[in-house]
């Protein structure tokens, strides 16, 4: 199919199965990926990705695209389930005790996406190596392992107000090194 | 409720999009997303980047069996709504006989009432709520004569429905770029147009709140 990612989240509220395939062919790769970064295992990352396709074919006719393109939208909702799962279990375990690595599946190879996302996969981590340590640490204790700026900063040490300004520093430096070569 | 007036900072926004704030302070800034336009935009933003940090993490193909469960999501659990016919032809008029969620349909009626002028039938201008634009009648055909919003976002269109009371909205049309002057055919004296934000293939219902109404007179 040639057309948006926004069109397929159409056509799937309107019930078209073939367009809601295609969307989880087009993002359900990436999102695995994600969950199973956050949640370092292969069933748990299976179960957020499940729930977030579940979630992404009842509510398609709610989706928003003024609010969000539909990949975010699809991605954001898949780090969500993610998430939402690693706090459970860090409750359940002691708040700062970080997830342990998971079943053996977890440590799966990694794979070569398609040409697209390599290109964009490299721009993206690229861009993050050129961030200061502490800024792509506070991004990457934030997005991965799901942490809220108020437990980042009980767990690092520093002000709460230090944790938003590098995140924002951090997010607003990714945002100009992404925009600079397109 | 005033919370959702406030527009959230750049880093509440974040937090929202990282799931990280409490169900009042996140429901608050959903509730305001709904509302203001500006905020939607900078939201758009931060989640396009917040979605592309995804990919910090390493490749990793997904076992089979989840794509068969997740292609397997809509059998399971069949939408109420039968899909639509794939391609519609512009100014194409669609009967309907589909359901249509309920309150994009009682919201709309309810704009059509408030614009409910008995006074002039002879009237042939037609002016859209907010100064959106004109529509031009004669006869039975209503032509778009003027639109002041603007072009929709990318990847969306404008729709043009007909309402009419006891009727489902009947879809008439889509206006993809400024300059379009789209024909609607069949109206009535105490019809009302109203025109919704879609996505650019078109929807078979309203999904939108109008972003303007014209009534009939």
């Amino acid at each position: 199919m040639h057309c948006s990612d926004e069109t397929l989240v159409a056509r799937t509220a309107r019930g078209d199965e073939a367009a809601f395939a295609e969307l989880y062919d087009r993002l359900g790769g990436l999102g695995y990926s994600l969950a199973l970064r956050v949640l370092r295992s292969g069933t748990l990352a299976e179960d957020a990705v499940q729930e977030a396709f579940l979630t992404i074919w009842r509510t398609a006719d709610r989706f928003d695209a003024r609010r969000a393109s539909a990949r975010a939208w699809v991605l954001l909702q898949v780090r969500a389930r993610a998430i939402d799962r690693v706090r459970h279990e860090q409750r359940r375990a002691g708040r700062n005790v970080a997830l342990e690595p998971g079943d053996a599946d977890s440590v799966a190879a990694p794979v070569d996406d398609d040409a697209w996302w390599r290109l964009e996969r490299e721009r993206l981590q690229a861009a993050l190596r050129t961030l200061p340590d502490r800024e792509r640490e506070l991004l990457e204790l934030a997005y991965f392992e799901g942490f809220t700026q108020s437990e980042l900063a009980r767990r690092l040490g520093i002000p709460l107000g230090t944790v938003k300004r590098r995140t924002f520093d951090a997010l607003g430096r990714l945002r100009v090194l992404l925009q600079e070569d397109r | 409720m005033t919370a959702q007036h406030f527009h959230p900072s750049d880093d509440a926004l974040v937090a929202f999009l990282l799931a990280d704030l409490e169900d009042g302070a996140h429901e608050d800034i959903d509730a305001h997303l709904d509302t203001c336009a500006g905020c939607r935009r900078d939201h758009a933003d931060a989640a396009e980047l917040l979605a592309l940090l995804a990919l910090a993490a390493p490749a990793v193909a997904p076992p089979d069996g989840l794509r068969a469960w997740v292609l397997d999501v809509p059998r399971r659990e069949p939408h109420a709504v039968p899909a639509a016919p794939a391609r519609r032809a512009p100014w194409s008029r669609l009967r309907l006989r589909l359901a249509v969620p309920a309150v994009a349909v009682v919201a709309l009626a309810a704009v059509a009432l408030l614009l409910s002028d008995r006074n002039d039938p002879g009237v042939r201008a037609v002016p859209f709520s907010a100064a959106a634009g004109s529509l031009e009648v004669t006869g039975d055909s209503a032509r778009l004569a003027s639109w002041s919003l603007g072009a929709p976002p990318a990847g969306h269109g404008y729709e043009l429905w007909v309402m009419r009371t006891g009727e489902a909205p009947r879809a008439a049309g889509m206006m993809m770029a400024p300059g379009e002057r789209p024909v609607i055919d069949g109206v009535r004296p105490g019809d009302t147009i109203a025109v919704t934000v879609e996505p650019a293939a078109g929807s078979a219902a309203p999904t939108t709140m109008p972003v303007a109404v014209a009534r009939i007179a």
